[in-house]
């Protein structure tokens, strides 16, 4: 009888048992990604002479840092099931505030300082949208990214703001500055993945991020706080909204109040092709700044290539929309 | 052969991790009631999916009228060939009118292409009768009780006119005299030359209405039967598969003192609820779909709020008003569907099984002891004998019997003097039910006391030490282990409760 009852668990066992199966699973999205950032590269190298440049790399280094750092966060909010398409509008809303206290004549570290707390400050707000008011959070993050946008052109009256010209040597110093070859706004990113790594996978908090994602119900039976979990999440998208403010600050001296409008979607784009979901619960770092590198070299090198921006917008759609139905096809379609 | 309306051969459909069916052929006559039966899970639910076209089969082939039907099978064309269903949740639209769901989908126009209400409700009225549904058929569906949604639902198969009705529980929700409604209503339409496919749990029902009887276990068809030529006592052991002591290994252990009491929990869904559970005891409660059997777990548990009553674990009052506040005390709760709200299905073994208990693993506030996490997880992987090819496994590759084990290895892991177990072994096979029995024998030696929540009788009955059962959101009855009797308990459960009274002196 014994055994009857173990061939009967066995045959209706149906793991993937191979170790390739276990990579595949684990990594095929990453290692996909990764061929057909190398395949672009190769192209691009091919067709443009000044593609495969220190220069080049820089520059493109210095774009990508900012979309990276937002992605990260943005990274989070996704795992949880919230999309927030409000960072673009809180990084202007943030930009401009730390304008207006450095023309006040506060310090760039206060600066900086302050950046990430009003960051971390319009997430909290995102947050009670999201789970007091239980209002959806693609429509809440619209709605709160609409507001953000009309306070900054409210304060700017539409017109770009500027640091204050004597000020501008420091914060070129850090936005365009390198150290061993190396952007320090990548250097910022790369502090900013290492952090939210550490909290993904080593912390409680992190934990509970995953599973209120991947189940609330199971979540909120199990003890956790599923609200607080929620509104962490989105604190730490907005957080990261206000550090990629002052480090594109740094890097321009000056802020539009439409910065970021028509790259919105851009960020939701890079994740969905690093292997996140829509749906949440799982998604890696790893994944999230592969989507970034292949999104930021198509674009730098469809503009070396002498490619009309609208036809980049174009282009620019197809590659969203081709992101989201290979989430589709993973299974989290929208029905 | 022309004999038989409907042929289904060879029928195969498997899920991730289970094979639900494995070659199932069912015929059924015209004019025939066949009742299906088999226990959770035997594939009963997938077999009838299959024939309403909500599911394709792997491989197989159904036959009606002699006529193969083709590959792009869905629900629209199985209305359309006449096979509706009726199934356990109702589908109809509670803001529309009684006669809008009726004729969903085939509204009579008039010559403009806008609807015609007057023969709308001239054509309900003429159907509502014919089913006995007595009411204005203007009335919204909302309105309706629970047994006229059911025939509501009767009603809206045979304006399709549907030629077989697959009936799915269909009694669950009614009385005894609902049911007795019921009945006549299908012998009248047998009459009328439809056949009917009647699932359900109670065997007595299978005797009242069907011809023949199908058994199901373990997504194979173990027997065909003649109704007139079978009895209960054969049917259930087909659909067990094996003698009750074996299916039911549960040895007695000592009781001890009084771990869980709850006095006179009230809200919304229950009533004046009050109970004792000792360590190392089984309570049984037992209820019917909607009873409140479920209410009254949540309640404990600190999912729904308590508006009046005392919780005491370990004499000690406690104050439960969110489920981490419950786990804190020492209470842990097995929900019944684990897809839904018992695992993150899209996570490994370590991360369900550690997850209502992260708090134990907390180092410096904010990180997690991942080398403790790992040492109790791979204990409980090895103790509850899970299945599983590492640690780092997805849950949803799982079989159920193994995911089922996993969820209550994260209870278990909370280290609980209580333990709500609802529904502990739906939709897993009979290998892995013994396994989750010889789990829960385990817990109750070590002292644990646990409250099992199942609608399956004869399962209650094997297992629990007493039994309360459930109906309306009160307790209607208790019965200790000598009185256990599946008719008394089942009318207690139906809501005759005066024995009660006597019973709590």
């Amino acid at each position: 009888m014994n055994n009857s009852k173990n061939n009967l668990s066995d045959r209706k066992f149906a793991g993937s048992k191979t170790v390739l199966g276990e990579i595949n699973r684990t990594w095929g999205t990453q290692l996909s990604v990764l061929g057909a950032i190398l395949l672009l590269v190769i192209g691009f190298s091919v067709a443009s002479p000044y593609f495969f440049t220190f220069n080049n790399l820089v520059n493109v280094g210095h774009y990508m840092s900012i979309m990276g750092i937002l992605a990260a966060g943005c990274t989070v909010a996704l795992i949880i099931g919230a999309l927030d398409v409000s960072q673009y509008s809180n990084l202007a809303l943030t930009g401009v505030f730390c304008i207006l206290l450095d023309r006040a004549g506060v310090s760039i570290w206060l600066i900086f300082i302050f950046a990430l707390v009003a960051g971390t400050f319009l997430g909290l707000i995102n947050g009670f949208i999201v789970t007091v008011l239980k209002i959806n959070p693609i429509i809440g993050t619209i709605a709160s990214g609409m507001v953000m946008r009309g306070v900054t052109y409210m304060i700017t009256e539409g017109k770009a703001l500027s640091i204050s010209p004597e000020n501008s040597d420091v914060y070129y110093a850090l936005g365009r500055g390198t150290f061993l070859g190396i952007p320090i706004t990548i250097l910022i990113m790369a502090l900013v993945y290492l952090v939210i790594f550490i909290i993904l996978k080593y912390t409680a908090f992190g934990r509970q991020i995953y599973a209120v994602g991947g189940n609330s119900d199971a979540s909120y039976l199990a003890g956790i706080n599923i609200k607080n979990v929620r509104i962490g999440a989105l604190m730490i998208a907005g957080a990261t909204a206000g550090i990629g403010g002052f480090f594109l600050l740094a890097q321009l001296g000056s802020m539009q109040p439409n910065t970021g409008e028509a790259t919105l979607l851009d960020i939701i784009a890079a994740v969905l092709i690093g292997g996140l979901s829509l749906s949440g619960g799982k998604g890696k770092l790893t994944g999230t700044i592969l989507g970034v590198i292949t999104l930021i070299i198509i674009q730098n090198g469809m503009t070396l290539l002498g490619i009309q921006s609208f036809w980049q917008m174009m282009v620019r759609g197809i590659i969203i929309i081709i992101a989201v139905y290979i989430d589709v096809l993973r299974g989290g379609g929208y029905k | 052969m022309e004999n038989y309306l409907l042929k289904m051969e060879n029928i195969k459909k498997s899920f991730p991790g289970v094979l639900a069916l494995e070659g199932v052929s069912v015929d059924l006559k015209k004019g025939e009631v066949l009742a299906l039966v088999g226990e959770n899970g035997a594939g009963k639910s997938t077999l009838m999916k299959i024939l309403s076209g909500a599911y394709q089969p792997d491989s197989g082939e159904i036959f009606l009228n002699g006529e193969k039907i083709d590959h792009n099978y869905n629900p629209g064309k199985a209305i359309d060939m006449g096979i509706s269903s009726i199934y356990q949740e109702f589908n109809n639209l509670p803001d529309m009118s009684v006669a809008e769901n009726i004729f969903l989908g085939e509204i009579p126009k008039n010559a403009f292409r806008f609807i015609d209400y007057k023969k709308l409700y001239k054509d309900a009225k003429e159907i509502m009768s014919k089913v006995g549904l007595n009411c204005n058929p203007k009335l919204e569906a909302v309105h309706l009780s629970v047994a006229e949604r059911q025939l509501l639902e009767i009603a809206k198969a045979i304006s399709k006119d549907a030629k077989i009705i697959i009936m799915d529980e269909p009694t669950a929700p009614l009385n005894d005299e609902e049911t007795e409604t019921l009945f006549k209503l299908i012998k009248k339409l047998t009459a009328e030359g439809k056949s009917v496919i009647y699932i359900s749990h109670r065997i007595e029902e299978v005797f009242k209405v069907s011809q023949r009887v199908v058994v199901l276990r373990d997504g194979k068809k173990v027997a065909v039967l003649d109704t007139k030529k079978t009895d209960k006592n054969e049917i259930v052991r087909l659909m067990v598969g094996r003698d009750i002591k074996e299916m039911f290994p549960i040895s007695k252990t000592k009781i001890g003192e009084t771990v869980l009491e709850v006095e006179g929990l009230d809200n919304e869904f229950i009533k004046n609820v009050s109970f004792k559970v000792r360590r190392g005891e089984i309570l049984g409660l037992f209820g019917l779909m909607g009873s409140g059997r479920t209410k009254i777990a949540e309640t404990i548990f600190g999912k729904e709020k308590l508006l009046s009553g005392t919780i005491k674990v370990d004499k000690k009052l406690r104050k439960i008003n969110n489920p981490n506040a419950a786990i804190k005390a020492g209470i842990g709760y097995l929900s019944p569907d684990r897809k839904q709200d018992g695992l993150v299905l899209v996570h490994t073994v370590k991360n369900n099984i550690s997850l209502a208990s992260l708090e134990f693993y907390r180092m410096f506030k904010f990180f997690l002891n991942l080398k403790d996490e790992q040492k109790d997880v791979n204990k409980w992987i090895k103790r509850m004998n899970i299945k599983t090819p590492s640690i780092n496994s997805i849950v949803e590759s799982l079989s159920g019997g193994n995911q089922q084990k996993v969820v209550v290895a994260k209870w278990v892991n909370t280290n609980p003097d209580v333990l709500i177990m609802n529904e502990p072994t739906r939709g897993i096979d009979v290998g892995a039910k013994i396994e989750v029995y010889k789990i829960m024998e385990n817990l109750c030696e070590k002292g644990l006391g646990i409250v099992m929540i199942s609608s399956e009788l004869l399962e209650i009955i094997a297992i629990s030490d007493k039994i309360l059962t459930v109906h309306e959101g009160e307790i209607t009855n208790s019965f200790e282990k000598e009185d256990f009797n599946q008719e008394n308990i089942l009318k207690s459960a139906l809501g005759k409760k005066e024995k009660y009274e006597q019973l709590k002196k």
